[in-house]
């Protein structure tokens, strides 16, 4: 396999793979309210860098969902929307973490031991 | 500042009037928080090529319109499939037929000049073909998102259809073969013999010897293609010889066939009292012309026949030398 086709079947198949972790960490960071910027840097503290154009797009969706609730306020003189988790968002975000714990625990499992996570040599 | 404005312009003119403003306030301020986080960095403020960097970090205008854009898909991908699997069988059935006689005709008919209102008419049918499955196919798409519980709304395993052994030849459609590959060969010989193909009512269609020899052929042909119906109807099981066999008695029959187009003499001659001898002649004429014809579109099926055959007498092959060798390594 070809080096750049190696490298772009990586970004592939690691896109696809955080896909579904970053709207567990962006419901569970809204437990608190935040503005989209704060949002963003706030993950990247936690090690998880989110693309603009990604997580803009994603708020308003899972807004459209009911998960999330925002409003538009003045804050440092300027208009921010703030994002926040809705009652909706709570039970969803709880099953959702119930579910990435099981699903975290079994791929350690599968994984244990294995070679795949030896550092290469 | 500039730069910044004229870039939201850029996105706002992809998003969809109804959420322009608020999306376009949202993109505005996460910017600006950008920039103001580097001029704390920097202790001043941007510079026009800063800004440029910045903006251009961010990406093309379109691109971060269309992020924010619902998603839509004529045919979604459950649909795909079997929209492929139609279009194919839409489009081979429009227009594999009428390339090949179109072919035909252009290397066989040297004085015959299609190709334009040929192309005109393959053109015209793929697209039609190509543009009434795809809108089909994106009606069902939009107003059916559930078609697959219409279509088949109480599926199970058993009504699956039974697994296909494509080695096995069914008896029944051997047996068929056989008989009529018999009963032709037997009236053509007897036809062959006699130098006659009809003589009655008045009507005498004789054999030329161009004809005869057409007639031979295809009896010897259509002879070995019963002893194969045969061999498949005692042992029904496909092997590669015996699908090299029918690829080889296809061949023959494409090559038979051209020959005697090629040579563009008269099969049959048309006499007999029941027709004024005034007419013979046109009629004659005009069942040669036909023979043509028909001649023509033999040798395309033909060779349609002997390309698949031939394609499976070697898949056939290559398969068996697998399954040796694995049986070998085993």
């Amino acid at each position: 396999m070809a080096n750049q086709t190696k490298v772009e079947l990586f970004e592939n198949l690691r896109q696809e793979m955080r896909r579904g972790s970053l709207i567990v960490a962006v419901l569970a960071q809204l437990r608190e309210e935040h503005y989209g910027y704060a949002l963003r840097k706030t993950l990247a503290d936690h090690g998880l860098e989110i693309d603009e154009n990604t997580l803009y797009p994603l708020l308003r969706r899972l807004e459209s969902q009911g998960l999330l609730e925002s409003q538009w306020r003045e804050e440092d003189k300027r208009n921010k929307r703030f994002y926040l988790l809705s009652s909706a968002g709570h039970e969803i975000l709880s099953q959702l973490l119930e579910e990435f714990l099981q699903l975290t625990t079994a791929l350690n499992r599968i994984t244990e031991g294995s070679a795949v996570l030896e550092p290469t040599k | 500042m500039e730069l910044l404005n004229r870039y939201l312009q850029a996105v706002k003119f992809w998003l969809p009037k109804a959420q322009q403003d608020d999306i376009i306030a949202e993109v505005s301020e996460d910017l600006r928080s950008k920039a103001e986080e580097r001029e704390a960095i920097l202790g001043r403020s941007l510079t026009q090529d800063e800004w440029k960097l910045l903006l251009k970090e961010r990406g093309h205008p379109l691109l971060v319109a269309n992020r924010f854009l619902p998603q839509h898909s004529l045919i979604g991908p459950m649909l795909l499939p079997i929209y492929w699997f139609v279009l194919k069988i839409v489009l081979a059935c429009g227009l594999i037929p009428g390339l090949a006689v179109g072919i035909g005709m252009m290397v066989l008919v040297p004085s015959h000049h299609p190709e334009n209102s040929l192309l005109g008419t393959l053109w015209l049918t793929a697209i039609n073909s190509i543009f009434f499955v795809t809108l089909a196919f994106a009606i069902l798409e939009r107003y059916h998102k559930n078609w697959l519980e219409l279509w088949s709304p109480d599926w199970s395993p058993e009504k699956l259809p039974p697994v296909r052994n494509t080695r096995r030849i069914p008896r029944f459609s051997s047996s068929v073969e056989l008989c009529v590959d018999l009963i032709l060969a037997v009236w053509m010989i007897e036809a062959y013999g006699a130098r006659i193909l009809l003589d009655s009512s008045g009507v005498r269609i004789a054999l030329t010897p161009t004809g005869s020899a057409l007639l031979a052929g295809v009896a010897a042909l259509t002879f070995a293609n019963a002893c194969v119906a045969a061999v498949n109807l005692a042992r029904p099981y496909w092997t590669s010889t015996r699908h090299g066999v029918r690829a080889g008695i296809h061949w023959l029959a494409a090559i038979l066939c051209l020959v005697v187009f090629r040579a563009g003499q008269a099969v049959v001659d048309i006499t007999g009292p029941g027709i004024p001898s005034d007419q013979a002649p046109g009629i004659t004429h005009w069942v040669n012309s036909t023979m043509s014809i028909i001649l023509l579109s033999s040798i395309a099926i033909a060779s349609v026949y002997a390309i698949f055959e031939t394609r499976k007498a070697l898949k056939r092959k290559t398969a068996n030398q697998m399954a040796d060798a694995l049986v070998t390594v085993l």
